[in-house]
């Protein structure tokens, strides 16, 4: 560990025109040596122009009574045709119609031997039989649209698309007023989705906007351009099971979560000919379906929720918006419509999500691991937080004075005080200067998105951060930030005619909003729901018992945090003017694309739920180092507390114990218990089941969401407890039958309970293994079943965008053969190929730049055949299947994943990581980060999946002419190592022969704050990646690593021998080995 | 379902979606066949959005009633001219009601007669 490393005092302390200084950085021996970045903070936009407040508001009627149940079966070619479908019309719960649809003129679907079994087994079970042109026609749109059926299916996106003759990119639309023809508005609301042609016939097309893997947007077109349209009501089973039950299901686990009578049946073979038994298991997965949707349906009745229909429901979020909105409660933007838009910056760019930290990094580490009760609900009940939600609106005062004087004399003992927390409601304006506070930036060079973490901040820009994270800030560092400002906030009155609620319709559980803490109630009834549960004797009533408190456990979850901080890109084409508040002055902007925010947008409850949630995880960190003990990692609302080498364990838990027991006095709920957590897995298993004994448990932590639990048996093999699938769960499994090595043994606990798969599950106990063996030992995963395939993707054409990718494929086909829009592809990975040499049109060899490639391929249940046919996404070239990476080489790197966010986490480092010490360079505003994510995980990272609404005054750090100034007294070459700008164009800049580029200005300062700090970090950096390169010499010789890297042998071994440094050319290639590309 | 059904049923869909209710019923006399069914605005088209489900003839009788209210006074109604004229609505429809409501009085104890006496029940002519 580097903590003793002397700061320096920074020698660059440049002012902006007209500004401050840096503050006085004295150096500090904890603190280590600066690194300049930009940082990001969370920013309010607003156009000038306000959105029409939607079409007047017209009440629509509810769906009918009828409701469509339908699901298709297709081929599993990369087509993925339509063969047949069944499908059932209930009017309420009577059964009117059943049937089955096939597709009659497609030998590639259905042969005619498949066709004559169709209509004999629809014959003998009394099923309507139609072809597909006729269910659509006299199904589909006859019950779902004019009889105004609710249409049910289970993925229901793929099974409309397999109906489909056509599609289209959905496109905005856009309405002229009757009364006032020069009014137009136009909706984007759908932009991004498809529009679905079913009927050869004049039929409204079908509209589906993908938005996650669990949920999508339907809706009927009008038949006229901009006319009215009848939207239709879609309830996807998928979706509503995801936001009733808190988690994600397939067709069969639900059913079987449900105990409906008809359950999935095994399914004979796709793609074969069709079969009675194929029949069957067709026809009672649309059985199973309708009787989940029933169960679902009646569950979501019987909350009594009636002014949120059920096909308005998308998640568990849409969920907690039912329940404020039965209860009458009205949105802060509504009752206090004229709040400051200044203010509302400030407390954006003071939002920041959960921390997710490794402190001992590759380094086996006996822990206690522990988490918060219902960490928000909890913090949401300390700090009163209901009180806003229901009232009118918000007063502050100016709290400075009294913020100073507090930050002075905090202790533990004020925390430990429950009165304390509703204090924590303020918002404070410091001037960081080396404090520990959550930062968001791009922390390594390879870093596309911004990420988060607690380092020592110095910012010569005033920042605005929580009161809860400069308590953190003063625990952490040992003394007060410097408070320039401080505003109080408190709620303003109560909304009157609030209507109490039955939570899950039960009127036992009736909550009374007006003057009860629905957070506080929420979490009792849970507890004496939970206790009825265990007692209870019939297995029915514990059924209903635990479907009860998990659902309440859904509504506490919905209601105290994400719905408050709710912002939705609008998907604009035309950049329109507007004003970004952030952390500094307010500044115009033009862009397309605003957010909006959501029916309940609160920031200021989201900030401090927040603030105060990471409040309680630095106290955690605070006991523990106080109590000499320290910590592996952290997880927004857990912590594993570790053992020093030379503690005896019985100490150990003592002390691990006693931090535990400091947060017991914080329950703020009725029945008393330890806020701060054991968790199971410290526990000693006995046939599975969990004793009260407490088992040594171990951690082994590589970064942030990738570290496993284990025990380690009599000769020191690890029984893995718990191991995360992060950074695993985008890669299909290897073999469809997914075994466990034979050489590994077997879970304690099933793999279900563990939440990974059987190839994640051998992955890491491989790693776990080469850990336990100590040194550099490499984890032996070439031998894992499958791994030395092409690692693997499966994932869907939900976008336009990404079925674009499949034009090469789709070229000349007709449209029954192309790959259509919710298909399952497959995406391969590859290294970087050197192409050719080319000789221009002088004669003169020149050097190639090394491509990414991009493997795609049609969907194909041989993953092995599909590698043979892919295709760069890109270019639309074929691809051979030998520039794939295995499963082997894709994950080789995989234990050593770096950790930019701190010191001591690159590739090669193990132990202690160590907070950085970030001096702010530009300060970004940005707009959400989190969208986007799970398509960024399928398909790389997208840098322009985040809105930004670039820097405002004061975010400056650096001008123009003073780098040009600099630049005058600067060794080039070095600069352009530090830099990665090349040479020819620093000496453009420094002679003013050109304008920069913000970008280049931006790399160009940083390379200069790097030179003048000496920048330890970067040249720590160059080593291990030089280390790596080392090591790939020695396994594929210097020659062959040279080619890859598209240099002269002897200048690499030059720079593998220390006697030249690397060009920032050659380090950008290094890089792309430290990434684990393989050669 | 035949043909005959399917049209009768897509009629009925579409009538009860502008009525914007799968239950309609008359507010005055408790009709409720969804093609009976008409919007009536409580204060007066020009005056108000607020309006209320009647079935066919109590909305000819509440228009009737609307005929006897003041003419307008001025193109740009005043808010106490509208609340004025959304009274008189509700007067209008409290008018009709009284019918309605005595008839029902009359026969709930014309029934509670009758099960004291042993006898049997039989529906008022107004009751639906």
């Amino acid at each position: 560990m580097a903590a003793q490393r002397q700061s320096r005092k920074l020698p660059n302390n440049v002012a902006p025109e007209g500004g401050a200084p840096f503050p006085d950085s004295e150096g500090r021996p904890d603190v280590p040596p600066a690194d300049t970045l930009d940082i990001a903070v969370r920013a309010y936009a607003e156009p000038a122009k306000k959105p029409p407040a939607t079409r007047k508001s017209r009440r629509s009627a509810p769906p009918s009574a009828w409701t469509l149940v339908f699901d298709t079966e297709t081929t599993i070619d990369a087509s993925q045709r339509l063969r047949i479908g069944t499908y059932r019309i209930y009017e309420e719960n009577e059964l009117d119609e059943q049937g089955i649809f096939y597709v009659p003129d497609d030998p590639l679907a259905l042969s005619s031997e498949d066709i004559a079994t169709i209509k004999s087994y629809a014959r003998r079970k009394r099923c309507k039989l139609r072809t597909v042109a006729d269910f659509v026609d006299n199904v589909f749109y006859q019950v779902g649209y004019h009889f105004r059926a609710t249409i049910v299916g289970f993925n229901l996106p793929f099974d409309i698309s397999r109906l489909a003759i056509g599609h289209d990119a959905a496109r905005a639309v856009t309405i002229t007023s009757k009364e006032d023809p020069e009014a137009r508005t136009t909706y984007r609301n759908m932009v991004g989705g498809f529009t679905f042609q079913l009927s050869q016939h004049k039929r409204p097309r079908v509209l589906i906007k993908h938005r996650s893997s669990k949920d999508a947007f339907y809706q009927f077109t009008s038949l006229v351009r901009g006319g009215r349209a009848r939207r239709g009501f879609f309830v996807d089973v998928k979706t509503i099971a995801a936001a009733l039950l808190g988690k994600p299901f397939t067709l069969k686990k639900l059913a079987e979560e449900l105990e409906v009578e008809h359950r999935k049946l095994q399914e004979d073979k796709h793609g074969g000919p069709v079969t009675e038994k194929y029949l069957d298991y067709a026809v009672r997965d649309t059985l199973a379906t309708w009787e989940c949707f029933q169960a679902l349906r009646d569950r979501f009745n019987g909350y009594q929720l009636k002014q949120t229909p059920l096909h308005t429901l998308h998640s568990e979020a849409s969920l907690g918006k039912a329940y404020l909105k039965q209860m009458g409660i009205r949105p802060f933007m509504e009752v206090h419509p004229d709040f400051p838009r200044e203010l509302l910056g400030a407390i954006m760019s003071s939002y920041f999500g959960g921390r997710s930290e490794v402190h001992i990094r590759r380094k086996v580490t006996r822990v206690l691991y522990c988490d918060f009760l219902s960490m928000y609900p909890t913090v949401s009940t300390l700090m009163g937080s209901w009180a806003w939600v229901r009232s009118q609106g918000v007063i502050w005062d100016d709290a400075t004075k009294d913020i100073q004087a507090l930050l002075k004399s905090i202790s533990l003992a004020d925390l430990q005080n429950p009165t304390f927390w509703p204090s924590l409601t303020t918002l404070v304006q410091v001037q960081p200067d080396q404090d520990i506070f959550p930062v968001r930036a791009k922390y390594g060079s390879e870093d596309e998105q911004y990420r988060l973490a607690l380092n020592h901040l110095t910012s010569k820009t005033p920042l605005w951060f929580t009161l809860a994270d400069c308590i953190a800030s003063t625990f952490l560092t040992g003394r007060p930030p410097k408070v320039l400002k401080a505003w109080r906030f408190a709620p303003r009155g109560v909304q009157p005619d609030l209507k109490a609620i039955d939570i899950a319709g039960n009127p036992d559980y009736r909550v009374n909003p007006g003057t009860e803490d629905f957070y506080k109630r929420l979490i009792d009834l849970r507890r004496s729901v939970q206790k009825r549960q265990k007692k209870a004797k019939n297995g029915i009533t514990a059924d209903i018992l635990k479907n009860e408190q998990l659902a309440i456990k859904n509504v506490a979850n919905a209601t105290t945090y994400g719905i408050f901080i709710e912002l939705n890109p609008d998907e604009g084409k035309e950049t329109q003017s507007g004003t970004c508040y952030g952390a500094c002055e307010s500044f115009p902007i033009n862009i397309a694309a605003y957010e909006q925010p959501g029916a309940y947008f609160h920031p200021l409850i989201a900030v401090f739920t927040t603030g105060a949630a990471r409040l309680m995880l630095a106290t955690a960190e605070h006991l523990a180092i106080a109590a000499g003990l320290t910590w592996a990692f952290c997880d927004t609302d857990s912590m594993a507390l570790a053992k020093p080498d030379d503690m005896p364990e019985d100490v150990f838990l003592i002390k691990a114990q006693s931090v535990r027991d400091w947060f017991t006095p914080l329950n703020p709920y009725t029945e008393k218990g330890p806020v701060f957590k054991i968790e199971d897995d410290n526990f000693r298993l006995a046939q599975s089941k969990v004793t009260g004994e407490i088992e040594p448990l171990y951690c082994y932590a590589i970064s942030p969401k990738r570290y496993a639990l284990f025990n380690r048996d009599s000769r020191g093999t690890p029984i893995i407890r718990k191991a995360l699938a992060h950074g695993l769960g985008h890669l299909y499994a290897p073999l469809e039958s997914d075994p466990i090595h034979k050489n590994i043994p077997k879970p304690p606990i099933s793999l279900d309970d563990m939440e990974i798969k059987g190839w994640q599950y051998s992955f890491w106990y491989r790693i776990l293994q080469a850990a336990l063996a100590g040194g550099d030992v490499k984890p032996k995963i070439d031998d894992l079943p499958g791994f030395k395939r092409p690692a693997t993707t499966r994932y869907g054409a939900s976008t336009p965008s990404i079925l674009a990718w499949c034009k090469g494929f789709n070229r000349g086909l007709d449209y029954r053969n192309q790959i259509k829009p919710f298909n399952f592809m497959l995406r391969f990975y590859a290294g970087l190929i050197l192409p050719p040499r080319l000789v221009g049109e002088d004669e003169t060899p020149r050097r190639s730049r090394p491509l990414q490639l991009r493997p795609i391929a049609q969907f194909d249940t041989d993953v092995l055949r599909a590698a043979r046919s892919c295709r760069d996404r890109n270019t639309g070239e074929h691809i051979d299947s030998g520039y794939l990476s295995t499963y082997a080489e894709e994950l080789a790197p995989y234990h050593i994943h770096p950790d930019s966010k701190f010191l001591n986490g690159q590739y090669d480092d193990t132990g202690f990581t160590q907070r950085r010490h970030v001096i702010a360079g530009h300060i970004h505003n940005i707009g959400k980060e989190a969208d986007s994510l799970q398509e960024q995980l399928e398909h790389g990272s997208d840098p322009d999946a985040i809105i930004e609404y670039g820097i405002g005054p004061g975010g400056e750090r650096i001008t123009r002419d003073q780098i040009r100034e600099m630049l005058h007294h600067t060794n080039l070459s070095r600069l352009q190592i530090a830099s990665g700008v090349s040479r020819r164009r620093l000496m453009d800049v420094r002679d003013g022969n050109v304008v920069p580029k913000p970008n280049t200005l931006k790399k160009i300062a940083l390379g200069l704050q790097r030179m003048a700090t000496g920048d330890d970090s970067r040249r720590h950096d160059i080593d291990a990646l030089l280390k790596i390169a080392r090591s790939e010499r020695d396994r594929i010789g210097l020659r062959k690593l040279a080619r890859f890297l598209g240099y002269d042998h002897s200048t690499v071994l030059q720079v593998l021998d220390g006697n030249r440094s690397p060009s920032a050319k050659l380090l950008r290639k290094l890089k792309m080995l430290g990434d684990g590309r393989r050669i | 379902m035949d043909e005959r059904k399917k049209r009768i049923e897509c009629h009925k869909q579409t009538r009860l979606e502008t009525l914007m209710t799968n239950e309609p019923i008359c507010k005055t006399c408790a009709e409720t066949h969804y093609n009976c069914f008409e919007k009536h605005h409580i204060a007066g088209k020009r005056y108000s959005d607020e309006i209320v489900l009647e079935c066919k003839n109590c909305h000819a009788k509440l228009t009737a009633l609307q005929k006897g209210h003041p003419p307008p006074t001025d193109d740009n109604p005043s808010l106490e001219e509208i609340i004025g004229r959304f009274l008189l609505g509700l007067a209008d429809f409290f008018e009709l009601l009284v019918d309605t409501l005595r008839k029902f009085g009359e026969y709930l104890i014309e029934q509670a007669l009758l099960v004291g006496n042993g006898g049997a029940t039989s529906e008022p002519e107004t009751a639906k």
